[in-house]
């Protein structure tokens, strides 16, 4: 049983992030794709039971951050985050290679080396073959689509397999854009402090010269002597001494 | 040319991305990859006018015979770019306040003096209303009752200013002065916005503009300075500063040099 067309465009749509300008966020992005393709790959793929988690991996610059894990149903998704903590499984390996994992199943020998955790965990929770479609942003992997089925006697047929990636493509144009809107801000943000802060460190130059009586050189020497010797920011050493809190 | 080489690239980047994505748009009908092309193209034209005024800057600078002449502004190829007498910059903070100028000439850079000094002018509000604001002639008194008329003294008759945006996050303004009529209008000095705006957060680049920014420091370690000795915080210093500057008639650099010469005139 194929999907309906208007039911396909629209999702589409949802996954793109909408077509208007506004940023997206990715968790709830991540979690509409999850959903999205439990429930049209199901239908793909009839009679199978399927579930989807979709896994966003962290930027090689926010490398403290935890991977974005969501899925179409709770238990599905603490399976991968799990599986994301350890480095293992279907999500992992696409991720690592770029390539799709076409199939898998999960009592096969390739699974049970492999994925010593997540194989009979999956099994556990009722599923036995596995798939992996790569997310991909601005030309690089940085995530997958993982997609789980309960039966079903070999892969995923070419078509759904085919579908299941052009959503996983979709959801990847509009975390590009999410990514980008985000490192903007981050650009903007760090530019209106940088200059905030050399206001701030004038005026307690400012402030410093004239209790002193000394050069604006030494005032500042003062502020920086002061913050290396306690180990603080020197905006936030001036900041205190603007604010009558400091003495130095 | 380094620069202006990059922004090329990047805009030849985007736009291999757009054509992609309007070849995708033609074969599946989908509005979604329009969308996206739509959004490359407009990313494609920002980072072309970034070069453009690298490029305007680079020529500028070959062409300088040095010595005591002045050196070339950044915002002399702005105010070329957008086809007008003079264009000004400010960068803001979150409360809106002046934290670095760039001006392409005297003129407009006593026409953000002004807007500093009065809290109140072209710039701030496109910032504060994060849209586009015109005014010419007597329509400039209209607007701003105290900026209006002291901007015509400066022989000033007609301003535009776009607000300055990263990811829609307001971070200035830039305001052109006496605009031929520009065929593209807002368009092309909100394009010529977005080149800047993503110069000056590009963490290359910088705000510096090559040494046509001004911090006012030396402002603002005066307020310091005035702060210390009268009590009351730089805030207050800052704005007797300006109240100071505009009793006089002098720039708030003016001020701010007597001030830590020593010098408080009305001020103790």
């Amino acid at each position: 049983m194929h999907p309906h067309p208007h039911a396909l465009a629209g999702v589409f749509v949802e996954l793109s992030g909408g077509i208007e300008e506004e940023s997206v966020d990715a968790g709830a992005l991540l979690t509409l794709l999850a959903m999205r393709a439990g429930e049209l790959l199901a239908a793909e793929e009839d009679p199978a039971g399927c579930a989807a988690t979709a896994l966003l991996m962290a930027d090689e610059e926010d490398r403290h951050e935890p991977p974005v894990v969501a899925g179409s149903d709770p238990e599905v998704q603490r399976l991968e985050e799990d599986a994301a903590a350890r480095g293992e499984g279907p999500g992992h390996d696409s991720r690592r290679t770029g390539a799709p994992l076409r199939d898998a199943p999960l009592d096969g020998p390739i699974a049970r080396l492999r994925w010593p955790h997540y194989a009979p965990r999956c099994r556990a929770l009722g599923y036995r073959r596995a798939a992996a479609l790569p997310l991909r942003a601005r030309g690089r992997t940085v995530g997958t689509l993982v997609v789980l089925r309960s039966d079903g006697d070999g892969p995923l047929r070419g078509d759904t397999l085919r579908l299941g990636q052009a959503m996983a493509d979709m959801a990847g144009i509009a975390l590009a854009r999410e990514r980008e809107v985000r490192r903007g801000l981050v650009r903007a943000e760090q530019l209106q402090s940088a200059l905030t802060s050399r206001i701030v460190i004038e005026q307690a130059k400012g402030v410093l010269a004239t209790r002193y009586a000394v050069p604006m050189e030494e005032a500042f020497e003062r502020l920086r002597r002061h913050a290396r010797s306690n180990r603080r920011r020197l905006a936030d050493v001036a900041d205190d001494v603007v604010a009558g809190r400091l003495e130095v | 040319m380094l620069r202006a080489r990059a922004a090329l690239d990047r805009a030849g980047r985007e736009e291999v991305k757009a054509d992609r994505y309007e070849r995708l748009a033609a074969s599946s009908g989908r509005e979604v990859h329009l969308g996206v092309a739509r959004r490359h193209r407009r990313m494609a034209a920002c980072h072309r006018s970034s070069a453009q005024l690298q490029e305007s800057f680079a020529r500028r600078a070959a062409e300088w015979p040095g010595g005591s002449r002045p050196g070339p502004r950044f915002m002399t190829g702005v105010a070329e770019a957008c086809g007008a007498r003079s264009a000004a910059m400010a960068l803001t903070g979150t409360d809106r306040t002046q934290l670095l100028v760039a001006a392409s000439d005297g003129v407009s850079r006593a026409a953000q003096e002004l807007e500093f000094v009065l809290d109140e002018g072209p710039g701030r509000d496109a910032t504060v209303g994060a849209g586009p604001v015109s005014a010419s002639a007597d329509e400039l008194a209209e607007r701003w009752p105290r900026y209006g008329p002291r901007a015509r003294l400066l022989g000033l008759n007609a301003v535009m200013a776009v607000p300055m945006s990263v990811s829609g996050c307001c971070i200035g303004s830039l305001a052109i002065f006496d605009p031929a009529s520009v065929p593209g209008g807002y368009a092309e000095l909100a394009q010529v916005a977005d080149a800047l705006a993503e110069t000056v957060t590009d963490p290359e680049d910088g705000p510096e503009l090559y040494g046509g920014a001004d911090h006012r420091d030396s402002v603002h370690q005066a307020a310091g300075a005035l702060a210390s000795r009268q009590g009351g915080g730089t805030a207050a210093a800052l704005e007797a500063i300006k109240a100071w500057a505009f009793a006089e008639g002098v720039s708030t650099a003016v001020v701010a040099g007597r001030i830590l010469d020593g010098a408080t005139g009305g001020l103790n």
